[in-house]
C-alpha cells in the first residue's frame, strides 16, 4: 500500500475539503481516466483495491496510472478509551480527492476494455466517479 | 484545410461578472500578441467548442471582429476548462504575423498496425501525443502520422528523431524522446490471485 517514506509532521489537521480540484483533472499520460465527481478522503487501502481491480481486469497487457497519493496522516484512539490525553496514533493514510481530480489513468486497451476496468475500480472508491477519454476530455461513452 | 472563421464582439462585461454572460451560452475570450495591448472579447460558445475541436491548438483561425471587415489571424493558445464538467469557461487567441515562424504543438496520429502487438500480443504504448515544431503559422500541419508498422519486436520504440517532417518544419522537442514503444505482456494472473483475495488480505491485517 502507498505511504509516504518520510514526513515532516506526524500528524496533521483534518482540513476542509470545498470546491473543486485545482490540478490533475485532464487526461495526461493515458487514454482513458477516472475522474471523481464528488469529494472525500480516499484511503491508500480503497487506492490499491481499486488498482487491483484494473489490472485484474486487463488480465494482460495495458498500463496503468495513478494520479492520487495517500499523503495525509489520519489518526484513531483506541477502542474503550476515555476522551482525552492527546491526539491518537496514525491509523492510516489518505489523499484528499475534490470533484474533477483524475484518479486513474489507462492505456494500452481498447474503449471497451478500460470502460470496464474503471468502472470496476470505481466500485471500490468512496467518491462519485466518471470516465472520461482523452481526446476531449467527455465522458468516454459519449 | 481552408482556414476557419469565427466571429468575435467586444466585452465590456469584465471580472467576475462574465458568469452572467456564461449562463447565457456566451464563452469569454481573450486576443493578445505581439505589438497589440490584450483585447477583452466574447464568441457564442457552441460555435466556439466546434471550432476549438477542429483546430486546436496548432491551426489558424481568422478572428472576425465586430461583425465587420477587420480580421486576426490568431491561434488557440490557452483554454480554461471547469474541472468537472468539462466546459469551456475562457479561451486565450495569440494573434501571430503571417511571416514570421512560430512555435506549436502538432497532433500525433498513429497509423498502421504494429506486427508486434499482434504476434508477439505486446502493449502500445504512447508516451507522446503532441509534438513542439517551429514553421510559418500557415504551414503548421493538421496532424503528424507515425507510420507503426515497423514496430516488429517487443521493446522496440519510435523516437522523434526518427520523423521525418516537410521542408521548413523544425522540430524542436527533445529528439530522443520516446513517442510510441511496445512493452512486453505481462504475465497473467493465477488463478489463485484472482479477484476475491483483496478483501480477504483487508480481513486479515
Amino acid at each position: 500500500m502507498f505511504q509516504p517514506k518520510r514526513i515532516k509532521y506526524r500528524k496533521a489537521h483534518r482540513g476542509r475539503r470545498r470546491g473543486n480540484s485545482l490540478a490533475g483533472s485532464q487526461v495526461t499520460f493515458g487514454d482513458y481516466g477516472l475522474k471523481a465527481t464528488s469529494p472525500a478522503w480516499v484511503t491508500a487501502r480503497q487506492i490499491e483495491a481499486a488498482r487491483r481491480a484494473i489490472t485484474r481486469h486487463f488480465r494482460r497487457g495495458g498500463q496503468v496510472w495513478i494520479r492520487v497519493f495517500p499523503d495525509k496522516p489520519v489518526t484513531s484512539k483506541p477502542a474503550e478509551t476515555r476522551m482525552g490525553s492527546g491526539k491518537g496514533a496514525v491509523d492510516h493514510w489518505v489523499a484528499v480527492v475534490r470533484p474533477g481530480r483524475i484518479l486513474f489513468e489507462v492505456a494500452g486497451v481498447g474503449q471497451e476494455l478500460a470502460k470496464e476496468a474503471l468502472e470496476l475500480a470505481s466500485q471500490k472508491l468512496p467518491v462519485n466517479t466518471t470516465v472520461i477519454s482523452r481526446s476531449d476530455g467527455q465522458a468516454a461513452s459519449e | 484545410m481552408d482556414t476557419m472563421t469565427i466571429d468575435v464582439f467586444t466585452r465590456d462585461v469584465l471580472g467576475k461578472k462574465v458568469e452572467t454572460l456564461r449562463r447565457k451560452g456566451i464563452t469569454p475570450l481573450h486576443l493578445y500578441g505581439k505589438g497589440m495591448s490584450s483585447r477583452s472579447l466574447q464568441a457564442d460558445g457552441s460555435t466556439l467548442i466546434k471550432l476549438i475541436s477542429q483546430v486546436g491548438h496548432h491551426i489558424p483561425v481568422y478572428l472576425k471582429l465586430d461583425g465587420g471587415k477587420e480580421r486576426e489571424l490568431a491561434f488557440v493558445r490557452e483554454i480554461q476548462r471547469h474541472p468537472v464538467t468539462n466546459r469551456i469557461l475562457h479561451a486565450d487567441f495569440y494573434r501571430v504575423d503571417v511571416r514570421q515562424s512560430i512555435k506549436g504543438e502538432v497532433p500525433i496520429t498513429l497509423v498502421g498496425e504494429a506486427p508486434a502487438v499482434q504476434v508477439h500480443r505486446g502493449t502500445l504504448i504512447q508516451n507522446l501525443h503532441r509534438i513542439s515544431v517551429e514553421c510559418l503559422p500557415m504551414d503548421m500541419p493538421e496532424r503528424i502520422e507515425v507510420d507503426i508498422s515497423i514496430l516488429v519486436e517487443l521493446n522496440q520504440s519510435l523516437r522523434v528523431s526518427d520523423l521525418t517532417l516537410g521542408p521548413g518544419i523544425t522540430i524542436t522537442s527533445d529528439l530522443e524522446e520516446v513517442i510510441v514503444r511496445v512493452s512486453p505482456p505481462r504475465a497473467e494472473l493465477p488463478t489463485a490471485e484472482r479477484p476475491g483475495t483483496v478483501q480477504e488480505e483487508q480481513e486479515k491485517q
